[in-house]
């Protein structure tokens, strides 16, 4: 151990890292207190790319225990073990009113299942999962849930007209998980949020009685960020009164020194820097229980010339055009290859988290143990816009409430809803329903997937 | 009586108004327009199938084809056109046409010629992130980096201020938390370096004990002054007490009056009365004028998308804003300032693409195209729309004009000679292939694919953004994946051209809509990618030929262009339309539609010059007016029509 964490107890930002106390290090509880440690809880994760994956080198031939891994999927050989694999569950949902085997708008449903999703004229989906879980557990985290990078809000849904503008600054997703509440004079932002919410009060007076919506959300807002606040202290207060928690120091290598932050998106080197980046936050966030809910949209990064190999084109939306439909015999066998390439080189940044989360022991086992992160997209291939069988896997056993290293087929069009409706009663979150489990033409199973065992 | 049912403030309200002759229209429809259409039309537009998302069975009353007007116009036209019902259906007869056309050209005459009575529901709305950035680059001269600390909020009209988009987020308040801190930290910073005419100079002397007050006062008066703009109006006692409490706190434990003033600046950048551009509510449904603040408001945020400066505030305080002549001299200082340029540079980008699905152009192959060419492009649009406001020029210069604004990286993209630096600048066009959105190459760029131009999208985008005639969405689940291994009998692949008229002639699916915008855009086809003209495209001649529906032969952009402005009533009306739009923050309705009619007379009779539309947009009915919202009428979510 370094001996950085006596020189101060309290939580600290040192440069561009970050010094404070873990609660769920095993190196750090003293024998007699293990037994009172409270278990770590689960951690959900999504890694959401566009344009789906390639059924024939996404799905294992075999059904069963995974032992080999099939070429998309190849960089998580590593983590091979904590893979769940699930082949042959459907995005297919109501828009506008009608069912839709395929087609645009269906990364809007895949996180929130909506029982109908709106695009025209108005724009609607409903609760995603990652909402929905942060509603049950980000109660007791400083920060509620993370959603990182703007996907031009439209997967992650807090209601039905809320979508999520994900968080595309580094140093704002650090600042907001770990920048000091009391500002240098020692004058706190709960303060301000008491003059503000008088304001608002006033304000709502002074507009009248009619319409209270609008300043109500801003009311809402400011009761959410009071929740935070308090929570951030109280839990000072507990890591100052417990001498048995040790501090460590943590860097996040190559945070920016400003919220600005500008790079090259057709430089796949800057981009999985950014990646990798955005990645450390997430497993910091987890690490020191700071959410329990963190999200990752790849749909910015659109070009891939420098990874793309063959063939003259290398936009991943003209490449899925171009050669990846459903069934590999239509379209180019070239532009299908570049296609392949460019998966493979999304998910070998999704094992770097995958492997980070993993090399961090928590007392039951590693990080990535403890969590849940599903690896999906909406479509199952981006050329046709088809949405049966949709690229689905699950990394970490959320504890040990899901058996892995397997390949689980489930049958055939199960709405990913069931997906959610399972993994939610597992975490002990009971549920009946998700979006649309129990409206869905193809519902199943009574909204459960038995297949997962 | 009327007076009474007018205070309900029901849907059919314009219904009433137009009393004797509706009568006859409410007669008709049952009678003589719902049995034809339920004869030619429900077979595909009935509630069950939806065709094009058109559901003519559910209109029952003319209430509801009113609140629809404009589908029904559609629909009157394509009928009149003869491109409805489709080939292969049965046809309407002559005397059909003529009856709905009538009947629908009828009912728009009287709902438009009626008085405007509704102004559209009034809420709070939370500033845009421009509107923050302008509004601390204004007062505090510092400019704030909302584009890393707030969401977008880009509406599916295209534009970033309209109420539906202006949620408020619960982790929105944090980073406007964060935002204020990096404000204040950086106005300190800056004003230090900016002596002079700095407001908090002036609070610094103040301090200096100038007027020999207190630390307290001296916050006070400056908090005051500072809040008199933040709030678009002087703050109440009740706010001030509140504005003053940071700073008092602050006091208590450190006496630094620019630090602890600071504090209070953080504060008051993140309290309601800045963030939310709020107005009185008047009781009940009845429609009231706004007072002169909310009016000074509303003008600072259309034109200079900020607050209101010191002046129109003092305007605003000796209550002569709403006069007419006083209001018009306004709008005309407020676009002769510096600031005025803001309406030019972001009306029509968001008017024309802003709705735009735009894609990343392949920078291997368009080595050209760099940030500063687009940039550049970008500019140009805006510096042409400002020279049309300022010089009391027509709108159709927009279609076409002798003119437009380079530098050397648009000079060389366009053949132009003698223009060697990066400032912009006018430039005298002899060739009219330029001149006008059409030759200008940010329409090119927005337009095109990562690789070659798309046909498809520019017609798209003219129908739409020009002529406010955009083709239905394609189905949902269209498979438009384009066969990419398809050879001509020869065994040639095929061209993107032969693919795309294969595409308008398979099945009546496709090509209803394709035969529309397809043409429009063969027409451009001189232009690539990025805007650069072009004979050929690769090896082969660019064929830039089509046939519109009606018959017209078009050839290159000039034709093209002709035939814009063959239908420049529409045009103007689109844009019209448009504007008013992103003057009033949302949706327009059919309660609108005396509003646009007006509106249209009077620029029509004007030479459609820009700044007439502008100051008589300020001096319309809804600009000028307000009433409560009611309870089917949501902000969020982008829509405020009933469900």
């Amino acid at each position: 151990m370094t001996r950085n964490w006596q020189v101060d107890r309290r939580t600290v930002l040192k440069g561009l890292g970050v010094s404070l106390a873990l609660p769920f290090l095993e190196a750090m509880i003293p024998p007699l207190r293990a037994a009172q440690t409270p278990k770590p809880p689960v951690r959900f994760g999504i890694w959401y790319y566009p344009q789906g994956s390639l059924p024939e080198h996404w799905v294992p031939t075999e059904v069963g225990p995974l032992t080999k891994l099939p070429s998309v999927l190849r960089p998580f050989e590593a983590v091979r073990g904590k893979t769940t694999v699930i082949s042959n569950l459907t995005n297919s949902c109501y828009y506008e009113g009608r069912f839709s085997r395929g087609g645009h708008q269906h990364e809007m449903h895949v996180f929130s299942c909506a029982k109908n999703i709106r695009d025209q004229g108005v724009r609607s989906a409903s609760v995603s999962i990652d909402q929905f879980i942060a509603g049950k557990v980000g109660q007791e985290t400083p920060v509620k849930s993370l959603t990182l990078v703007d996907g031009g809000a439209r997967s992650f849904w807090h209601d039905n007209a809320t979508p999520i503008a994900g968080e595309f600054s580094p140093r704002i997703v650090f600042d907001r998980l770990f920048r000091r509440q009391v500002n240098k004079s020692g004058l706190s932002d709960s303060s301000i949020l008491d003059v503000v919410r008088d304001q608002a009060v006033s304000l709502k007076q002074r507009v009248g009685r009619q319409d209270q919506r609008q300043l109500d959300q801003y009311l809402e807002s400011v009761r959410a960020t009071e929740t935070q606040l308090h929570l951030v202290e109280k839990r000072q207060k507990e890591i100052e009164a417990d001498h048995s928690r040790k501090q460590v120091n943590l860097k996040v290598e190559g945070l920016p020194e400003t919220p600005h932050y500008r790079f090259d998106h057709d430089d796949s080197k800057q981009v999985q820097n950014y990646l990798r980046l955005m990645s450390d936050l997430v497993v910091l966030a987890f690490q020191t229980d700071t959410t329990r809910v963190g999200s990752l949209n790849l749909w910015p990064f659109g070009e891939f010339p420098d990874i793309v190999s063959i063939g003259t084109e290398f936009s991943h939306h003209a490449l899925a055009h171009a050669g990846a439909n459903y069934d590999p015999k239509n379209g180019d066998p070239i532009a299908r290859e570049a296609f392949r390439e460019i998966t493979v080189w999304l998910n070998k940044n999704c094992a770097y988290l995958l492997q980070k989360l993993d090399s961090i022991q928590e007392p039951n086992g590693t990080l990535l143990d403890n969590c849940l992160i599903l690896n999906i997209s909406d479509l199952a291939v981006g050329g046709d816009h088809s949405v049966e069988n949709i690229p689905t896997v699950l990394f970490g056993s959320g504890g040990g409430i899901l058996k892995t290293g397997r390949h689980i087929v489930a049958e055939k069009f199960t709405p990913v809803a069931n997906l959610y409706v399972e993994l939610l009663n597992r975490m002990g979150i009971p549920v009946a329903e998700f979006g649309d489990s129990k409206i869905h033409p193809e519902r199943k199973h009574d909204g459960r997937l038995p297949a997962l065992g | 009586m009327r007076w009474k049912i007018l205070r309900r403030g029901s849907w059919g309200t314009i219904l009433l108004l137009v009393s004797c002759a509706t009568m006859h229209a409410e007669e008709d429809f049952g009678r003589t327009i719902r049995p034809i259409l339920k004869a030619q039309c429900f077979s595909c537009h009935s509630s069950q199938s939806q065709k094009g998302k058109l559901d003519l069975e559910h209109y029952l009353q003319l209430s509801q084809v009113v609140n629809d007007l404009k589908t029904w116009q559609a629909v009157a036209e394509k009928i009149d056109a003869g491109t409805m019902p489709p080939r292969g259906k049965p046809p309407v007869s002559d005397k059909e046409r003529a009856l709905i056309t009538g009947w629908v050209g009828r009912l728009v005459k009287q709902v438009e010629s009626a008085e405007p009575t509704d102004p559209g529901p009034s809420f709070p709305r939370r500033i845009t992130r421009r509107e923050y950035r302008n509004a601390v680059r204004d007062v505090l001269h510092f400019e704030a980096d909302v584009e890393s600390y707030l969401p977008e909020a880009r509406s599916q009209s295209g534009y970033d201020n309209q109420i539906g988009q202006l949620a408020f987020p619960p982790e929105l308040l944090e980073k406007y938390l964060m935002l204020a801190d990096s404000v204040v930290e950086g106005a300190s910073w800056n004003l230090g370096n900016l002596r002079n005419k700095e407001p908090i100079n002036r609070w610094h002397k103040v301090w200096e004990g100038e007027n020999k007050l207190t630390a307290h006062q001296a916050a006070e008066r400056n908090l005051r002054l500072l809040a008199r703009l933040a709030f678009r109006r002087p703050p109440d006692d009740k706010e001030v007490a509140l504005l003053l409490k940071p700073f008092d706190w602050a006091l208590a434990v450190r006496k630094d009056f620019f630090h602890n003033q600071r504090y209070a600046i953080k504060a008051l950048l993140v309290m309601p009365q800045f963030l939310y551009r709020t107005e009185t509510l008047p009781a009940g449904n009845k429609p009231a004028p706004v007072d002169d603040y909310e009016l000074a408001g509303r003008l600072a945020a259309f034109l200079w998308s900020s607050i209101p400066d010191p002046e129109l505030l003092d305007v605003a305080a000796a209550g002569h804003l709403h006069k007419p002549d006083v209001l018009r001299n306004q709008v005309r200082r407020m676009l002769k300032d510096p600031k005025g340029g803001r309406l030019a540079a972001e009306f029509p980008e968001q008017w024309l693409f802003g709705r735009q699905q735009t894609h990343l152009l392949d920078q291997v192959k368009f080595p050209d195209y760099t940030p500063a060419l687009a940039k550049a492009s970008s500019e140009e649009l805006a510096l042409v729309f400002a020279k049309i406001i300022r010089e009391h020029r027509s709108l159709l210069d927009l279609l076409d004009a002798d003119y437009t604004y380079v530098n050397e990286d648009l000079a060389a993209l366009y053949g132009i000679k003698n223009v060697k630096d990066r400032t912009m600048r006018e430039v005298k066009l002899t060739d009219r292939r330029r001149g006008g959105v059409l030759g200008m190459a940010i329409a090119h760029q927005k337009t095109s694919m990562p690789s070659r131009t798309s046909p498809t999208n520019r017609g798209k985008w003219v129908l739409d953004a020009l002529l406010g005639t955009p083709p239905p969405p394609p189905p949902p689940d269209l498979n438009n994946s384009v066969d990419g291994n398809a050879t001509n009998p020869e065994g040639r692949p095929l061209t993107l051209r032969e693919k795309l008229d294969r595409h308008g002639k398979q099945g009546t699916s496709c090509a209803n809509c394709h035969l529309k915008m397809d043409p429009i855009g063969y027409a451009l086809e001189n232009f690539d990618p990025i805007g650069r003209y072009r004979d050929k495209d690769g090896n082969r001649p660019v064929e830039n030929t089509g046939k519109l529906a009606d018959g017209t032969q078009l050839k290159g952009v000039e034709s093209l262009k002709q035939v814009l402005l063959q239908r420049k009533e529409r045009f103007v009306r689109n844009l019209i339309e448009h504007l008013l739009t992103y003057a009033l923050g949302r949706d327009l309705q059919a309660y609108d539609l005396p509003t646009i009619r007006r509106l249209s007379t009077v620029v029509s009779s004007k030479q459609y010059r820009a700044d007439v539309l502008i100051e008589e947009i300020v001096l319309s009915y809804p600009f000028l007016h307000k009433r409560a919202p009611r309870a089917n009428e949501i902000a969020r979510g982008n829509g405020e029509k009933q469900p």
